[in-house]
């Protein structure tokens, strides 16, 4: 067994298996998250921080989340460092997104359609994205500093591919994680062939969003 | 009725020139259907006058939101209601107003305060045409989100309301019969706290001061500080009604379960007391279960 693991901070996340399946593709690692009722975790990121590699020739450095029936469409959309992201409106109103996070501060007043200008991302870290108009929009954009990176599916799964054999260390990121303020890093021993599996159980804080539904006699906004 | 006509018709007319608009404005309606009882209907202030029943309320509004410029939200719609009693006669409504609204939010965000100022003019129209009245409500209120869980709302609210003064009911001659043109401002406080599963607590105060109608049978305390007195046609019972000015303080909780992102089922309660001086109080208390949808 090829793994250390190393978690700063964090003492409720328990690694809970760790498998060594031979296959026949080389240098992969798989991290299924769970929360602690045994429930898949989606939109959770695997970023891998050490070592450093340089990016790919001509990786894209684009990304989109659009906006449908008032929500965010993700929430959570994975782009690399410096990436423009476009924030397409496909409902038939006016939204105007925004962001106050120290990683990315901007404002996209008042548009439809593809109007707006693609955001450049900058800063490595999460910015939250906001909807001056709609209060319970939310969404989440995670800036990787490699492509090394990957965001679970609805089966909480990410899988980090083509990696070269040898140690690397990651962090794992969601948006509800407790004790969020700081990072939670791993090392691992890739293989030179075959799929390193993880299994990480996260405790999260409730789903706090800011509530949708109606309330009588008032309009919502 | 024909005046309830005209104010649907002018509604109806408006909302599909809304509608048509080329600008990208926001439609947003709310049908709500509330079961309620009232445990002091005439606002009597002793037994035996006092009785209590209970009210199906069915609510529509319908509302264009326009965005003017970044924070700054213009709104118009139209309201109508309509109130059943299960046993009292003559106080069964119906109702229809137009209402205009305007929006600013200081600065950017959810946290940011947004300040509020509405206007609504209703036509309410009874089985019994005594309180058949214009209503006229100017709604300023400020509200800012402490967090996702919680958020404050501080109001004032001045209502006027304007009905035919009918001679015909006049009572007694050193009084006039105007018992429900009636004037009253209200300042009021609201806190809503969000549970883990979108549930929603909300805690609230008003502080009412004006005039309010109360009805009795001859012989009531309330002549004492009564401004105005009819016969009351709408409750029967040989009850008199007579226009007071009170201060009344009430206390509200309610607790709304989110069905879906677009419905809502609650139910809620508010105790009122009410003083209207040289003695005369009154009090009632009021429980509602409530249903609402935005489409």
């Amino acid at each position: 067994m090829h793994l250390k693991t190393t978690a700063f901070a964090a003492p409720r996340i328990i690694v809970l298996a760790f498998l060594f399946a031979p296959s026949l593709t080389a240098g992969e690692l798989e991290v299924v998250f769970k929360d602690d009722s045994g429930q898949p975790i989606a939109n959770a990121v695997v970023e891998v921080i050490s070592p450093e590699v340089s990016l790919p020739l001509g990786l894209a450095l684009t990304g989109m989340m659009d906006q449908v029936d008032k929500e965010f469409v993700g929430p959570v959309l994975l782009v690399v460092q410096n990436s423009l992201v476009q924030f397409p409106n496909s409902d038939d109103i006016h939204h105007h997104v925004y962001s106050y996070s120290d990683t990315k501060r901007f404002e996209l007043p008042l548009y439809t359609g593809n109007t707006a200008e693609p955001v450049l991302f900058d800063k490595a870290g999460v910015a939250t994205i906001g909807c001056n108009i709609h209060d319970w929009m939310v969404g989440y954009i995670y800036i990787s500093q490699t492509h090394l990176a990957a965001l679970s599916d609805s089966d909480g799964r990410a899988v980090l591919t083509e990696l070269d054999a040898g140690e690397y260390k990651f962090r794992i990121w969601h948006s509800r994680i407790k004790n969020r303020d700081q990072a939670t890093e791993y090392t691992v021993i890739v293989p030179e062939s075959g799929t390193l599996q993880m299994a990480l159980e996260l405790e999260l804080n409730p789903d706090r969003r800011i509530r949708r539904a109606p309330v009588s006699g008032r309009t919502n906004y | 009725m024909k005046t309830l006509r005209i104010l649907l018709t002018f509604s109806t007319a408006l909302h599909l020139l809304g509608w048509c608009s080329t600008v990208f404005a926001e439609t947003g309606s709310a049908l709500s259907l509330s079961v309620s009882y009232h445990n002091n209907i005439p606002n009597a202030v002793s037994e035996p006058d006092i009785f209590g029943d209970s009210f199906t309320d069915i609510n529509y509004r319908l509302d264009r939101f326009f965005v003017a410029s970044p924070g700054n939200r213009l709104s118009v719609g139209t309201t109508l209601r309509a109130r059943q009693y299960r046993h009292s006669q003559g106080l069964e409504s119906i109702s229809a107003g137009l209402a205009m609204a305007y929006s600013h939010r200081a600065g950017l965000g959810a946290y940011a305060p947004r300040f509020n100022i509405s206007f609504e003019l209703a036509r309410y129209e009874f089985s019994e045409a005594i309180r058949d009245a214009w209503l006229a409500s100017l709604d300023m209120n400020m509200s800012k989100r402490i967090s996702p869980e919680w958020l404050l709302t501080l109001g004032l609210l001045f209502e006027d309301r304007d009905a035919k003064t009918r001679s015909e009911l006049q009572f007694r001659p050193d009084f006039t019969a105007g018992v429900f043109d009636q004037k009253s401002a209200t300042v009021s406080g609201r806190l809503d706290y969000t549970l883990p599963n979108y549930s929603l607590l909300s805690f609230g105060y008003r502080f009412r001061d004006g005039d309010i109608d109360a009805s009795s049978r001859p012989g009531s305390p309330l002549l004492r500080v009564a401004k105005a007195i009819a016969r009351d046609t709408g409750l029967g019972r040989n009850y008199v009604a007579y226009l007071i000015e009170a201060r009344s303080h009430s206390f509200s909780v309610d607790w709304a379960v989110a069905v879906t992102d677009n419905s809502s089922i609650g139910i809620g309660y508010q105790r009122s007391i009410a003083d209207a001086g040289r003695g005369i109080e009154y009090d009632h208390n009021n429980v509602r279960a409530e249903y609402t949808l935005r489409f």
